[in-house]
């Protein structure tokens, strides 16, 4: 398998999920992982369990910390909250061990390059407008991450990954949103050249929190709720989950859009009709689609909008898009090698003849 | 005429035009056919030795190719300053009054070259000439003052003020770009791991929830294609520079080394050579043509075919359409045959029962009429029985009482 996997890798880093994308004959596949860990007291006994059940976890100073998926469910379980190596988007500057930590998750996640400078696109946040925070160190140690596992990584906007991955019938011109839990990114492009990124702290997080403040229920179950529900449907019981989850996913959506249509009047895009692509880990429940596109609709923004595209998998999308980036490069790297190649033929040839 | 060099934007300060070229030598051949005229007509002068008792012809001639030597400079001049689309229109309005008034000086001098027509022809001629020159001497002005730095704004248009907002975005942006450079400049030396994190001996064999789609990601050849659009391949030139350069240093070598008449011989195989490859060049267009045409052909053939394909299928529909109407039309007849035999048959039985019963009622009536006659009759012939049996106890009786 390993030798048709073609290279050039896909790389979505979120708050709450770390994917990778890879194309792999006519298939793609997804590696997904959650981006989370959590502490368990060490004992013999629970290493053995550990070990038996094939959890993955790292040791230090007499404790154990579970990672990934496991550390969510193990969570969920104990009702406790699973710690988060990045928060808003970006690395958390509260956890110490947030690198470590991630970088084991990639690694996993990421795999080996199948050759020397594999092209690896990964996702970063555009910076935020709504918080004093710049994503540029966290972008700086996420490249230095990959390129650490001998990657030649690339920086993309998740915006601008959206773009690629959904918009590609509209000649990669429109609106890319990508709703994770950490941040909303927002990117309007125009021919595949990005006019304007930005993004907002807001996103899934955003919506368990206020939720769980509403309903008194901990975060985790809020999060695991959010993630089974069938619909987001404003006809719900009295203090139910859902309901709470429809209020906060209506709040962030009109805040999304407004602060859209703010950035939309510092710039003077060109004058076409944008199509709009929403996608991300937090777009998933079902509903929302339909929530944003009607709020899109009412909302009469600055620009035109030709269509507002149904994303078919919205969690997979940014990485999906990263991979088509470095799927790009890598095409592009190959054919001016090609190039190099003959234009060095001639001189080589002149050497010898000399000679 | 000169609609193509005049601007749109016909309301700013200096109101001038764009030109062209092409309007530029246009008036300069003008010019210079006027300073032609006017030598012309000085030759004239002196050749005529022109008086006041010279031959009216020659009075005629000269005037007329001086005169319209004057006004061509004068139009020359104009075309080529810049002109506004009010300028453009005095230029056309006075060469036209100048035309006219030469061309009447030219029909009426001699015979009809008397007051007032004479004051007429002169005064329409001063006031094309005047117009011609004002014009230009405007324009020229115009152009002066338009090129002063200190006059390019607008009146009324005051200086940017930047507001607090702006200042601010300004110093974001500058301290942005400030940690983008330190940032850029990072060097990170990625530890292996901590010395106390030691990870798990048993992990999972999967590194995660490992998700399969089939998906070709076409994608990645229109983004290349987007991303490229328009730029140009350098490699092209250079490559044929090169190929060019060693083609020519080896021919050059080899010329040194060869005779005349080897070098003759080389040069008549060139030509044959060059002959060869034109002759198959034409070829290959040939070919390209005929594919082309075969293309083109099969297209139009493919064209037809479908437009055929479409008919039939239209045909077709219709013919399906005109079934199914025809199978519901009989359907229908057939349901309401059924409807009314049914209808019919109910009726009948309905009758047959009627019958039926009426009958079983006659039968009943008469079974009922027959048991009461029965009855009857039994009555009486117990009457009859209970008389005589009376009359014969009354006989015994009576025989009794006899005894």
């Amino acid at each position: 398998m390993e030798g048709d996997v073609e290279m050039a890798k896909g790389l979505d880093i979120g708050t709450m999920n770390i994917i990778c994308a890879v194309k792999d004959q006519e298939d793609i596949v997804f590696t997904q992982q959650r981006n989370a860990f959590m502490d368990l007291d060490s004992s013999d006994l629970t290493k053995t369990m550990l070990d038996t059940s094939k959890v993955l976890y790292i040791e230090k100073d007499g404790g154990i910390s579970l990672l990934g998926e496991d550390a969510f469910k193990f969570a969920t379980i104990f009702e406790k909250q699973a710690r988060r190596p990045m928060t808003h988007g970006i690395i958390s500057p509260k956890e110490k061990e947030a690198i470590p930590v991630m970088k084991l998750i990639v690694e996993r996640v990421l795999g080996k390059p199948h050759g020397q400078n594999e092209v690896l696109y990964i996702s970063t946040p555009a910076d935020p407008i709504d918080t004093d925070m710049n994503v540029l160190y966290h972008k700086k140690t996420m490249e230095a991450l990959t390129k650490g596992l001998k990657y030649d990584t690339h920086v993309i906007d998740e915006g601008l990954a959206v773009i690629y991955s959904e918009l590609s019938d509209y000649n990669f011109t429109g609106i890319g949103i990508s709703v994770g839990a950490g941040l909303t990114n927002v990117t309007l492009a125009y021919l595949a050249t990005p006019l304007m990124s930005f993004s907002i702290a807001r996103g899934g997080d955003w919506i368990d929190e206020q939720a769980a403040k509403s309903t008194g229920m901990p975060r985790e179950h809020i999060t695991a709720a959010k993630e089974k529900i069938s619909k987001l449907n404003k006809e719900v019981k009295m203090g139910s989950v859902e309901g709470a989850l429809t209020v906060y996913y209506d709040a962030l959506i009109t805040y999304v859009i407004k602060n859209l249509d703010r950035k939309l009047a510092e710039i003077t895009p060109p004058n076409v009709a944008f199509p709009v692509a929403i996608a991300g880990g937090s777009a998933e429940p079902e509903g929302f689609f339909e929530m944003f596109e009607k709020k899109l609709k009412d909302a009469k923004l600055r620009v035109e909008l030709s269509k507002i595209k149904h994303v078919k998998d919205p969690i997979l999308s940014v990485a999906r898009g990263c991979l088509i980036a470095a799927r790009t490069q890598e095409e592009k790297r190959s054919f001016e090698l090609k190039q190099q190649k003959e234009q060095q033929l001639p001189k080589v040839q002149k050497t010898k003849s000399k000679k | 005429m000169h609609k193509e060099y005049l601007s749109d934007n016909d309301s700013n300060s200096t109101k001038l035009s764009s030109r062209g070229v092409s309007i530029y030598y246009l008036g300069s051949a003008v010019f210079v056919i006027g300073i032609g005229l006017i030598i012309f007509g000085t030759a004239l002068v002196m050749l005529f030795q022109l008086h006041y008792e010279s031959e009216p012809q020659q009075i005629l001639y000269t005037i007329v190719s001086i005169a319209t030597g004057i006004t061509l400079i004068l139009i020359g001049i104009n075309l080529m300053i810049r002109q506004t689309k009010k300028g453009y229109a005095i230029v056309a309005a006075s060469t036209i009054s100048s035309a006219l008034a030469i061309f009447l000086f030219a029909t009426n001098y001699l015979n009809n070259w008397y007051y007032p027509l004479v004051g007429y022809i002169f005064g329409l001629y001063v006031i094309g000439f005047l117009a011609l020159l004002g014009n230009s001497f405007a324009n020229v002005i115009i152009w002066l003052i338009g090129n002063r730095p200190d006059v390019i704004l607008k009146e009324g248009v005051k200086p940017r003020l930047y507001t607090d907002e702006e200042i601010q975005r300004d110093i974001d942006e500058a301290t942005k770009k400030s940690i983008e450079t330190a940032v850029a400049e990072l060097q990170f030396e990625l530890e292996d791991f901590p010395d106390d994190l030691v990870v798990a001996k048993s992990a999972p064999d999967t590194p995660g929830n490992i998700i399969r789609i089939r998906d070709d990601i076409d994608e990645v050849l229109n983004l290349k294609q987007t991303m490229t659009h328009g730029t140009t391949e350098k490699w092209g030139s250079l490559g044929i520079d090169k190929a060019s350069m060693q083609l020519a240093s080896t021919i050059s070598k080899e010329e040194k080394k060869m005779g005349f008449f080897a070098r003759l011989r080389e040069k008549s195989a060139k030509k044959k050579e060059a002959k060869r490859l034109q002759q198959a060049k034409k070829k290959k267009e040939m070919e390209k043509k005929k594919l082309k045409l075969i293309e083109e052909r099969r297209k139009k053939m493919e064209a037809i075919k479908k437009e055929q394909e479409l008919r039939n299928r239209k045909i077709e529909t219709a013919a399906k359409k005109k079934l199914e109407l025809k199978k519901a039309q009989r359907e229908a007849i057939i349901k309401e045959r059924e409807l009314k035999k049914r209808q019919i048959e109910a009726a009948a039985k309905q009758r047959a029962e009627l019958i039926q019963a009426k009958r079983e009622a006659e039968i009943k009536e008469r079974k009922a009429r027959e048991k009461a006659i029965a009855r009857a009759k039994h009555q009486k012939l117990e009457a009859k029985k209970a008389l005589k049996e009376a009359k014969l106890k009354k006989k015994k009786m009576s025989k009794k009482n006899k005894k």
